[in-house]
């Protein structure tokens, strides 16, 4: 029984949930960018604290850490880690109720999903809006 | 054995609960630094209790990402070597961040 248990065939089992087959929908969608929300926002962690040291060593080098981020590329980095922050915390609050029993129900989960991803689509959009001006 | 699951699951939630009020904090102060020059920037953020509150959200984000990261591990990677490698990982990611931010910390504060 071991062996059989050990053997290859049992070692490389398929993971669960099984994604290459999986049909789209906003459930397991959310799921998963939840978890790559999350992986997203800690390696940007690397980005905000070296921003932080930048702020410490002074006028010079936070200026060319602004230079940086101001350029196409960083700009849209940061704005898409606005995204991620806003869309992780509203998706995690939705978590949270269902810690404590809140919005289980199919049709709750649907709407409380969509609500999710327009708010942290909005949210985005006001935080750069207000920044540029 | 059997409760570490159970903790995990309450250390995440808690840390998850603590982290709100901070990122809507930190949201809105970035957002109001980011129309400042450098001399303002440093004047706003140079307080003590500005920056003991950047190493508390640090610390417990740092906690929850952990929490998070481990568990996506603990899903999608089978092979045990591979797992610990990636946990370890982690920790020197924890410590890394942890240990720049505390420089930076020190270094806002003596300017």
């Amino acid at each position: 029984m071991y062996i059989i248990y050990k053997s290859e065939f049992f070692m490389n089992n398929p993971l669960s949930p099984h994604l290459q087959i999986y049909r789209w929908q906003i459930t397991s969608v959310l799921s998963i960018l939840h978890r790559i929300t999350g992986v997203v926002l800690s390696l940007g962690t690397i980005i905000l604290s070296v921003w932080l040291l930048c702020l410490g060593l002074g006028e010079t080098y936070f200026n060319f850490f602004n230079h940086l981020i101001s350029s196409f590329i960083g700009r849209t980095i940061m704005i898409g880690y606005t995204w991620a922050v806003c869309f992780h915390t509203l998706n995690g609050i939705r978590h949270l109720g269902w810690d404590y029993g809140y919005g289980l129900e199919l049709i709750a989960v649907k709407i409380t999903g969509w609500t999710v991803i327009l708010s942290s689509l909005v949210m985005t959009t006001i935080i750069w809006f207000l920044s540029v001006l | 054995m059997s409760n570490s699951g159970r903790k995990k699951w309450i250390a995440q939630k808690y840390s998850s609960i603590a982290l709100i009020p901070l990122i809507a904090y930190f949201l809105l102060k970035i957002l109001q630094l980011s129309s400042m020059n450098y001399e303002q920037i440093i004047t706003e953020t140079g307080t003590i209790w500005f920056l003991v509150l950047v190493l508390i959200f640090t610390i417990i984000g740092l906690f929850h990402m952990r929490l998070g990261l481990h568990e996506i591990i603990e899903d999608y990677v089978q092979n045990e070597i591979m797992k610990n490698i990636s946990f370890t990982g982690i920790n020197i990611f924890f410590i890394a961040i942890l240990g720049l931010v505390s420089v930076s910390v020190l270094l806002i504060f003596l300017n």
